[in-house]
Parts: C-alpha cells; sequence; structure tokens
C-alpha cells in the first residue's frame, strides 16, 4: 500500500521542532523514518503532518561527561556499532546496535526513534533497561530526564506527552570489574528479537556485587530480572551460579509473553533461561 | 448496466472496428467525465536530488518515496521494487554513501542529498570491476535483485576491501535473492578462486564455462523488466481482494469509487465476467468469483491516474458479504458435511468429470505386505510455500485498435498468447505478449494470470494503456504457491532390504480452483512389484496452489524418502547401501530409461561426501550440538516436445536466433546462443537472440516443466542443420541478403522413459537447546544428460537446493484456523532463505550419453529442489533419533520432538 497524504514541515532547530508539533495536532516526528514509514503504508497510523527531525545536528553525536555518555537522539545503529567511545563505556549497547537488522536498517534507524517506538522486539529498550540509562526529553524549551524503567511503559507505550521530543539518552560508563553483553536469539530474517537479555555484572574481589539483568523480545516491554540479580549477588561466578541464576528468570516472565508465527510464547519461555546464561556467561568472562 | 462478457467484449472490439471513437461502458459515466486531476491536490514540495552526479530539481508529493522519484519521475528504473516494505533490499540505493531502502525513505527526506544507483556504476559501456565479477561469477540469475546486491556490495567494499566471507554476508543480509544464487554472490564479493568461474575469457562452445550473455544488461540496470514499462497516457489499476475465505457477494457498489477524481474505471462482477480459463482447468473461474472462495480472491479492479488515487478508489468500493463456512484442510474438506467449495463436491473431478481420486497401481499389495518381515506406517503433512520470486506480477495492457498488446512477465509467451486470445474471445494474431526480461517465477509465472486479463479489460473499458501491479503480499495470496499435502504411507520389505509393497493414500490441497494436477510424486524413484498410490486433489478455502519448481516432487519425495530411511534403520542397513539395492532401475519398473545414472549420482556423492566415514547408525547422543548425516534421490522429467526456432544469417556474417523463450532466470537464453554458436560452429559473440515477444519468436513451450533447453534447443539444433545445408547450396548471404531457417520439432521417444536424477548429502548440526539446525555441508550430484553450460547448470543447482533448505527449515504460510486468514504473506513473514541462512553448496555433474536433446542435455532447473527436504529431515533423524512430520522443521518443532 502506498501512504496516505499527509504534509511535510521540515524543522530547522529543536524549537522550530516544538513548535510545529503545537501546531500541528496528531503529527508525527520523522528521524530516520524506519518505523514511521511501514506504518504509514500500513495505513496503521494516519497522522495529518511529518515534522522532519532528521537534520538537527543539535541531535547528533555521542559524548562522555563525568562517567555518563550522552547519545543524541539522532545517532544512527550504525553509528552505535561502529563508536570506539561506546564500546569502551557502554559495549553492551554497541554490541546490541550491530545486531540491528541488516546495514541498510542499521544506517538509517535512530537510537532515539528506537526508543520512542519502543517495539517489545527491539534491542536497545532491553539494553537501556539492564544499564540504568535515561531518556532526555524536551517540551516548550525545557529538558527532563526519564529513567528507562519510567519511560518503557508497554508494548509500543511510552511515556512521551504529545509535544515531548526526545533529545537524548544518557547512559552511566562502565566501571573498573564490569563485565557488559547482549545476546538474543533473533527472526532470521528481520533479526528482531524473539528473546533478548542485556547483562552487566561487577566483579569485586572474585565475587558479583552487583547484576543488572534485562529481557525483551518476549515481554510486551523490556524488563529487568530481578529473580536473576538476586540470585546472583553476593556469588561467585561458576557455571553452576550462573545456570542457577538463570532458570530463575521463569519468575520475572510474568503470564503476558509474547508468542507470534516464528516462535511461539512456549518456545519464547524456554529460551528465556538459555538466552539469559549465554548473556551472563560473556558479561562475567568480560569482567574478568 | 452492461456485462463485459467474452461475447460483449467481442462485441465492442467489432464495434470499434468501424468507430473511431471509443464507446466506453455505460455505466462509467459519472467518472469519465470529470477531471482526471485529484481533486485535493496532495501536499508538495520543492527539493533537490543529486543522482549518480547529475542533479534535478522536483516537485515531488510529500508521500512519495525515493523509489517512486527514481523509478517513474527520474526514469531510473534499474532500482527494483520487490515488496515496497523494507523487506527484501531489491531497491537498496546508497544516499551519501550509506545504503538505504529506496522504498521505505521519503523523497523530500533526501533533498540535497547525493543518491546513488546501478545506473552510476558503469562508465558508458564499461562496466566496473564489480560488475565484471557479478557477470563473471553469475551472480544474476533472474536479476531482479541484482541492483541491490551490488549497491549493498559497494558500500562494504568501500569499508571493508577485503572482506571475509562472512562479512559478505553480513553485509548484503538485507539483500533477498529467490533465485537464492548467494553462493554466486558471495563468490563474486570475494573474488576468490572459486571453484568453477571462469577466470579469463571463456570458450564458447557446449560443455564451457559460459557467463549469460545478457549479464551485463542485468548489472547495470539497463534490463528492461515489466515493471519499467512507462507508456503515454498510462493509468495505474489495483484489486480489491476478498478479506473472507468463503463468502457470497451480496452486493458490490462501484459508484463511490467511480465519483473519485482521477478515477477511470471500476470493473467487478457486476459488468465483468471473463472467464479465465488458464487460472481453474476444471470450474469457471471469473476474474470476479461470487462467492469469493479465498482471502484474496479479486472482487473489483480500479484504473486511475495514478497509483496513489487507484488505491484511495479501493477504499471507497462498498462490497456486501454474507460469509460462509470454510476449509482449510484437504482431509476435512471431504468429510461429511464440510462446506461445498465447487459445485458437485470438494474432491477435484478427474478428467471428463469422473469424482475420484488419482490411483495408480501395480502388483498385489496385499500379497506385498504378506510377504514382508517389516511393515511400517507413518504420515507427513507439508505446507503451502509461495514461490515469492524478487519481481511480483505486473501486467502492462495497451489496445491499438482491435489488437491488443500485454507486456507482461511469463514463464512461456506463446501459451500467454494463446490463453489471452481464448479468454477474450480474440484472434492469436491479435494478441502481442512481449516479456523483455522478468524476475524470477518458478512456476508463479506460468501462462497467463489475471492481472494480464484485469489489465487488458481496464485499458478496452479507458481506451488508455494500463499497468498493474500487484503488491508483495497481493503475489503471495493472488496468484499460486506450493500445493500441501497430507501422505499416509505403509511400506513392507523383506529382512534382506528388498522392497515389496508401497501404499500411499494421499491427499493434496488445491484451494478453491484446480490450476495443477496436485500430485504427490516420488514413489517411481523405487523399484517394488507391489504399489498402490492414490492421491485426492481437493478443493479447500487456502489461496490457491499450483506449480512451483517440481510442483509435486519435494513434498512427496520427503514423504517416501523418509520412509525410506526408517526402513533402512530399522533394517539396521546403511541408506547409501539401501538406495544402490531399491533404487528405480526402469521406469516404474517397466519402461526403460533412454540413459540413467541415478546409482552412480548415489555412488559419486556417497564417495565425495566420504559417507562411509561420516555415517553411523541414528541414535540420540547427549552433547548439546548433534551432528548427523542423510541423504536422499529425485528424478524429474526430461522429456521431449513440440518447440520451434528461426535463425537467420545476415550478410555481415551475423547469426540471429528468434526463439519465444522468456528466460526466466535459468539462462535459456545463453542456452539458445551456445547451441546455436557449436552447431553453426560460430563464435558466442557473433550469435543475438532475439526472444520475448510473439510478434518476433516462433511458438516456444513454456518455460515450464525444465523443457526449454531440451524442446527450443532441439528447434534451434533442427533450424541450425537447415541452416548449413542452404549455405553448402547458395554459399554465404551477401549484403542485404538474409538467409533464413525455421524449424518446429517434436521428437518422439517411443517406448522408452526420459528422465534427469539427483543424488543429495548434507551434514548438519542441532542445537538442542534452541531447536536451531545449521548445515554445515552439502553436496549435490546430479544427472542431467551432458551439462551445456556448467556455470549456469551450477547456478540453478546451487539455488534450487537453497530454495530447498528453506522449504525444509522453516518456510510456510500460516493460516489463522478460526478466520482462515493468512498471516504471514511477505519475505519476512514467510521466511525465506537470506545470505546468511546459505551454506555452501557443492555441485557435481554425471554426464551419460543419451541420444535425446540437444547433444543429450536433460533437465537441470527443477531437479535440485527435489531431494533437498528429504535428506535434511533424514539428517536430523540421524541427528537426533527423532523424525519430523510436519513441515517445516522449525525450532519449536525440534524441541518438541526432542522433549
Amino acid at each position: 500500500m502506498y501512504a496516505p497524504e499527509f504534509a511535510y514541515y521540515r524543522a530547522g532547530s529543536l524549537a522550530e521542532a516544538g513548535q510545529l508539533l503545537q501546531q500541528h495536532p496528531g503529527a508525527k516526528l520523522l528521524a530516520g523514518g524506519h518505523s514511521l514509514i511501514p506504518l504509514l503504508k500500513l495505513r496503521l497510523t494516519t497522522p495529518p503532518a511529518l515534522i522532519d527531525i532528521g537534520r538537527l545536528d543539535e541531535l547528533k553525536g555521542i559524548s562522555v561527561t563525568d562517567g555518563r555518555v550522552r547519545i543524541g537522539a539522532l545517532t544512527t545503529h550504525a553509528e552505535l556499532a561502529a563508536s570506539s567511545e561506546l564500546a569502551a563505556r557502554c559495549p553492551a549497547l554497541a554490541e546490541a546496535a550491530g545486531l540491528i537488522g541488516d546495514p541498510a536498517v542499521r544506517n538509517r534507524g535512530t537510537i532515539g526513534g528506537n526508543v520512542a517506538h519502543a517495539d517489545p522486539a527491539s534491542d536497545l529498550p532491553t539494553v537501556l533497561r539492564a544499564l540504568d540509562a535515561t531518556i532526555a526529553v524536551t517540551v516548550d524549551g525545557s529538558e527532563r530526564s526519564i529513567p528507562a524503567a519510567d519511560f518503557f511503559e508497554g508494548m509500543m507505550e511510552t511515556a512521551l506527552g504529545d509535544h515531548d521530543i526526545v533529545t537524548a539518552i544518557e547512559v552511566p560508563a562502565a566501571s573498573a570489574g564490569q563485565g557488559q553483553a547482549y545476546i538474543k536469539f533473533s527472526h532470521p530474517a528481520s533479526r528482531y528479537a524473539v528473546v533478548g537479555a542485556a547483562a552487566s555484572v561487577t566483579l569485586t574481589g572474585g565475587t558479583i556485587s552487583t547484576a543488572a539483568v534485562a529481557l525483551g523480545g518476549l515481554v510486551p516491554v523490556a524488563t529487568r530480572a530481578d529473580s536473576v540479580e538476586q540470585a546472583l549477588t553476593g556469588q561467585t561466578p561458576s557455571v553452576d551460579t550462573i545456570a542457577a541464576a538463570a532458570a530463575a528468570v521463569s519468575a520475572d516472565l510474568g503470564d503476558d509473553l509474547i508468542g507470534d508465527i516464528y516462535a511461539s510464547a512456549e518456545y519464547r519461555r524456554a529460551m528465556a533461561p538459555v538466552c539469559v546464561k549465554r548473556a551472563l556467561t560473556a558479561a562475567v568472562e568480560r569482567a574478568g | 448496466m452492461g456485462r463485459i462478457s467474452r461475447r460483449s467484449f467481442i462485441e465492442r472490439t467489432g464495434a470499434l472496428a468501424a468507430a473511431t471513437t471509443l464507446p466506453t461502458l455505460k455505466l462509467r459515466g459519472a467518472a469519465q467525465q470529470v477531471d482526471d486531476q485529484p481533486a485535493d491536490p496532495a501536499p508538495t514540495t520543492r527539493i533537490t536530488l543529486r543522482v549518480n552526479g547529475e542533479t534535478h530539481e522536483l516537485e515531488v508529493e510529500d508521500r512519495w518515496t525515493l523509489a517512486e522519484v527514481l523509478r517513474d519521475h527520474l526514469g531510473l528504473t534499474g532500482t527494483k521494487v520487490g515488496c515496497d516494505r523494507g523487506e527484501c533490499g531489491a531497491c537498496t540505493v546508497r544516499l551519501d554513501g550509506t545504503t538505504v531502502y529506496s522504498c521505505s525513505q521519503l523523497a523530500v527526506w533526501a533533498d540535497g542529498r547525493a543518491v546513488s544507483t546501478v545506473e552510476g556504476l558503469a562508465d558508458g559501456d564499461q562496466l566496473n570491476a564489480l560488475q565484471q565479477r557479478f557477470v563473471a561469477h553469475d551472480g544474476p540469475q533472474c536479476g531482479f535483485c541484482t541492483a541491490g546486491q551490488l549497491m549493498s556490495a559497494s558500500a562494504l567494499l568501500d569499508d571493508t576491501p577485503n572482506p571475509t566471507r562472512d562479512q559478505v554476508r553480513e553485509g548484503l543480509v538485507g539483500n533477498i535473492c529467490r533465485c537464492s544464487n548467494y553462493n554466486r554472490y558471495v563468490e563474486a564479493v570475494l573474488d576468490g578462486a572459486s571453484a568453477d568461474a571462469p577466470s579469463a575469457r571463456a570458450l564458447t562452445t557446449v560443455g564451457a564455462l559460459t557467463p549469460r550473455i545478457d549479464a551485463p544488461e542485468r548489472v547495470t540496470g539497463r534490463a528492461r523488466y515489466t515493471g519499467d514499462v512507462r507508456l503515454p497516457g498510462m493509468l495505474y489499476a489495483r484489486v480489491l481482494r476478498s478479506p473472507h475465505p468463503h463468502a457470497r457477494v451480496r452486493r458490490v457498489d462501484t459508484r463511490p469509487a467511480e465519483r473519485l477524481p482521477g478515477v477511470r474505471a471500476v470493473i467487478s462482477r457486476n459488468t465483468c465476467d471473463v472467464v479465465w480459463t488458464s487460472g481453474d482447468s476444471r470450474n469457471d473461474r471469473f476474474l470476479f468469483n461470487d462467492p469469493v472462495r479465498f482471502v484474496g480472491d479479486p472482487v473489483a479492479a480500479v484504473a486511475a491516474v495514478d497509483r496513489h488515487t487507484a488505491e484511495e478508489a479501493l477504499e471507497a468500493i462498498v462490497v456486501d458479504y454474507e460469509p460462509l463456512n470454510f476449509v482449510l484442510d484437504p482431509e476435512e474438506a471431504l468429510r461429511p458435511g464440510a462446506v461445498e467449495i465447487q459445485p458437485g463436491g470438494n474432491l477435484s473431478p478427474r478428467g471428463r468429470g469422473v469424482r475420484e481420486p488419482e490411483v495408480y497401481e501395480r502388483g498385489d499389495l496385499d500379497a506385498g505386505f504378506a510377504a514382508s518381515d517389516v511393515v511400517l506406517e507413518d504420515a507427513f503433512t507439508s505446507k503451502h510455500i509461495n514461490n515469492a520470486q524478487l519481481e511480483p506480477r505486473v501486467s502492462v495492457a495497451r489496445w491499438d485498435g482491435d489488437r491488443l498488446t500485454v507486456w507482461t512477465p511469463t514463464q512461456g509467451i506463446s501459451n500467454c498468447q494463446r490463453d489471452l486470445a481464448r479468454d477474450l474471445d480474440l484472434p492469436p494474431a491479435d494478441v502481442r505478449v512481449v516479456c523483455e526480461y522478468m524476475g524470477g517465477g518458478f512456476g508463479n509465472k506460468n501462462q497467463c494470470q489475471d492481472s494480464d486479463l484485469i489489465a487488458a479489460v481496464l485499458a478496452r473499458e479507458t481506451g488508455s494503456a494500463v499497468k498493474l501491479e500487484y503488491t508483495r503480499k497481493e503475489d503471495f495470496l493472488g496468484v499460486h504457491g506450493r500445493w500441501p499435502t497430507r501422505q499416509y504411507y505403509r511400506v513392507g520389505a523383506t529382512r534382506d532390504g528388498t522392497l515389496q509393497a508401497i501404499e500411499l493414500r494421499g491427499y493434496s490441497g488445491l484451494g478453491p480452483h484446480r490450476k495443477s494436477s496436485g500430485g504427490i510424486a516420488g514413489i517411481e524413484l523405487f523399484r517394488c512389484p507391489n504399489v498402490r498410490r492414490v492421491v485426492h486433489p481437493t478443493y479447500t478455502n487456502m489461496t490457491v496452489s499450483a506449480n512451483f519448481r517440481g510442483p509435486a516432487y519435494p513434498q512427496g519425495v520427503w514423504g517416501i524418502e523418509s520412509m525410506m530411511d526408517q526402513m533402512a534403520h530399522e533394517l539396521e542397513i546403511d541408506p547409501v547401501a539401501f538406495h544402490l539395492k531399491n533404487v528405480s532401475r526402469a521406469y516404474l519398473d517397466e519402461t526403460p530409461y533412454t540413459s540413467w545414472a541415478l546409482p552412480e549420482c548415489i555412488a559419486r556423492g556417497a564417495e565425495i561426501f566420504g559417507w562411509a566415514s561420516r555415517w553411523r547408525r541414528a541414535g540420540a547422543g547427549d552433547v548439546a550440538v548433534r551432528r548427523g548425516v542423510g541423504m536422499a534421490t529425485g528424478a524429474f522429467s526430461a522429456r521431449t516436445g513440440r518447440s520451434s526456432a528461426v535463425l537467420r544469417l545476415d550478410g555481415d556474417g551475423h547469426l540471429w536466433v528468434h526463439v519465444g523463450v522468456t528466460d526466466i532466470g535459468t539462462g535459456a537464453k545463453t542456452t539458445m546462443a551456445l547451441l546455436a554458436a557449436e552447431a553453426m560452429e560460430m563464435r558466442l559473440d557473433d550469435v543475438s537472440v532475439v526472444w520475448g515477444d510473439t510478434d518476433r519468436c516462433p511458438y516456444s513451450v513454456g518455460e515450464s516443466g525444465s523443457r526449454t533447453t531440451v524442446q527450443t534447443g532441439d528447434a534451434v539444433l533442427a533450424a541450425a542443420a537447415d541452416l548449413r545445408q542452404q549455405l553448402v547450396v547458395q554459399g554465404p548471404p551477401r549484403g542485404d541478403a538474409v538467409l533464413v531457417a525455421e524449424a518446429t520439432t517434436n521428437p518422439r521417444i517411443e517406448g522408452m522413459a526420459r528422465y534427469a536424477s539427483a543424488a543429495h548429502f548434507v551434514e548438519l548440526e542441532v542445537d538442542v537447546a534452541v531447536g536451531h539446525v545449521r548445515v554445515v555441508r552439502y553436496v549435490a550430484v546430479h544427472e542431467s544428460g551432458r551439462i551445456l553450460n556448467p556455470l549456469t547448470s551450477a547456478s540453478q543447482v546451487k539455488g534450487g537446493v537453497t530454495i530447498g533448505i528453506g522449504m525444509a527449515l522453516h518456510e510456510e504460510l500460516r493460516y489463522d484456523r478460526a478466520t482462515g486468514i493468512p498471516v504471514n504473506p511477505g519475505y519476512y513473514g514467510a521466511r525465506v532463505m537470506t545470505h546468511l541462512d546459505t551454506p555452501e553448496i557443492e555441485v557435481h555433474f554425471v554426464e551419460p550419453e543419451d541420444a535425446y536433446g540437444p547433444y543429450g542435455a536433460k533437465a537441470i532447473g527443477e531437479p535440485p529442489i527435489i531431494p533437498v527436504v528429504a535428506a535434511i529431515g533424514n539428517a536430523i533423524f540421524n541427528a537426533t533419533g527423532r523424525r519430523l512430520h510436519e513441515l517445516p522443521f522449525s525450532r519449536d518443532r525440534i524441541l518438541e520432538a526432542l522433549a
């Protein structure tokens, strides 16, 4: 199908983008367009206007200040995957970005568009949950920060208001002794996550002082695996402790699992501990 | 209200011959008076695009995609649209250097940016280095995905000049090739020492590795496919389709659509009762049916000034449906009380209206089972999968007075012409069918499809040329795919491994129309004194099933080869030894073959594969990743038959070969040129092929049934023999003189059967934690008589095997059983193979002498897919000790089997 009619406006500044949003109720922001254009073609959304923020330099680039990595909303997945700064400070995020779709998708998809779309089969929300990221949002010229835990509310639902614009993602840089990993079982063609697990493990004197594990793909919204984290904290990492902790993930999944024609909910449930175990194993290795 | 029937159609055509003004249908009064421009123009923006270094100032509608602008407004049709939703990668271009899907970019977004397309790669006629490698390594088969592959490869090589094989697969993973020539594309990008790519200029005779003669057209974007055809004043058509699997159509109100500005014609059952005869060989299948019998059944069609208007017009049509009960499963459809889909019942009648299943038998089945030491019973269920060729069906129709021209990607211009003439009551000479290049088909584009007829009717109604393009989803639902089956087997053998009895009771789901046989083939691969096969081709409310590469074979061979593998296991006999003992030596144990080398293929394959050292009896180990090996066989008819060729030798010593082939991607044009060059003892460069146009080519058998090389090739050789005779008598032509030789051949083979055959060997790993199967090694040994061109022949094998792996492991058009709605039409949904899924396929040929066919050549297009599913199923059994009974062997089914 073809996209329905809409009017196109190109914002020259963040402030102008905000004004255009106010002037055109129901308008959608266009960044890379990789999620939006297919939705338009399927007529699942019919906004009267698109506001192109794709050329706003103020939303681009990766910077590091005071142990926090700030990633502009327009940073593409390809840029995330290729960033040496990110590889050093948020390796799981760079790793996940490199696993998204295919080169053409990574060239156009942006981290801001990705979090705003909040697709449960997406990879980045899972990593951002595990890394305790915050999402910087502006409205009427004022910026606020929303923790990832509060930002992702449900399947394709976020805490964004009608006139909010995602401007950046902030992630705490990894500290010494911290190992991160993102592992996913993906749909082989689209490479959307069937089950994705992000793990961040800090070793102090040979024991796991902190563990953060998040899951995506099989749950409606990226979620932390509290039971796994508790089972790991204070433990000496070993094949057995990791396996036991990974098995605890079943308590964190809830009843509302995603199933589709490629992978049933039962299959995904069975895969969750396998995926978590592989992510933890990699994270512990990198921490050591 | 006027009706467009076959009769009235021809009457109007007759009236037109007398009157020069075009009397369009009365019902169209309202819409045809209004202005052709949409009343409320869509918002536009003025943009600047730099395309291949050239700057364009354009006024574009805000909603237009970059692909639309490149193709429709800048005429750069080298960029193809295969799915229009960012899945297939055919539309890949580079935007400021990085690859993007141009179907998923708004043109306004590209304002001020630099776009590179395939047209920018070559310097005039000089191909760039990558394009040359694509030609030498036989990258493009049908060529429809080639531009995208090239753009992704260019970007990869700019970043990574010496990529590894895995980096190439990763870099090109977004580019689907349904010819599945992934091995070739990867070789071309690597340009390493591939086993069979010609490094220097190839020899030009039969048996040499010869790049396709039209490959340069396919790697530059110059090859014109039907979707690239634009005619002055051309309208765009769209089809409204049933959302119900089975429903009465109480009323179709097209008036709201007719009133829309820019809409030029709307047709439906109200006004059109043209019968699409090649759409159903047993019942009347109209272009628009009542009741509608599957989700996707056409209900109405519109022609409008542009695609967007046509699509909006579809939404304005009001249809009142009365939903009926529906049935998806063929066995259920035959049970008492099942809803009747066609008058007379759901068992499709044999010829002459006999409502009985198809039966084949020899010997005495009961005696055979009584004589058996071991009797095995099992059942297998295969699924509907779509051909999914990269180019969706598209038709362009234009009337010049009474004469109809249809540009269409058909696998047979001659039979398409015949079908169109019959269905529109026209003399065949008044129908011209043109197919310059086509983007694959695998049986999906046999003959005439309804799009050709709908476009023709709309063109007649409007007096304008009309282009009808099916979307990817429409192509999945509205044309056809492979028929699903359920197969119940009983097989008996004696302890020494001798087959005594084979029984098959099978059911195939045709969808609601009989477009092909619905057969279940494979039993004929084995010699056995007592055989009975009963097949029930059955109407269902799934989408229509018909030909897809080796139509009746891969699913049937999976069933029977699974039984044989199990029998060998039960008898504790090595499957290779079991096969060598039991495979056919005469067709149906009765008719000798013209030549037959299946036992040799098995022995040769076993040796190359190292079967003796790799095979061990199946059994479940307890390792996390289990390895297994499997083998299976296949055979496919290589029959002779009627076809024609005209050779013209001009005064410059150039030979023109007129043949009615279309070259679906098999390399048919190259094969015809090779044969002519060989027979005339000329250089390949001095031979040109004239193809794909019924006005310029004689009759040719369609490119279906893997027959073109044998049948049209025979005609080329016969014409060449005539031409050589003329040369002896008259000497070479001088100046404007031309020597012409025509030949129509129809060789008969009395008392013998002619078959190509193959044996496949696979090694794979099963990750038992996730149910994932990875093919580690694949060896395909084929006997197709003499191999005329080892380069393109091996590409056929690689592609066929790769599609087969997808059928085995993940492809399926799934239905929601509660609603009868197919849920995954599309590339991602149906899970066709990608670069990353595809292993290296090792190809070997056994070449026996055969007295028939051109230089002894046999069929090669369809055989490669036949043994694949069976070989993989047998290898999974070998690895895990579990046999799967339902396709595909998906991860959850494997885990379930292991549980």
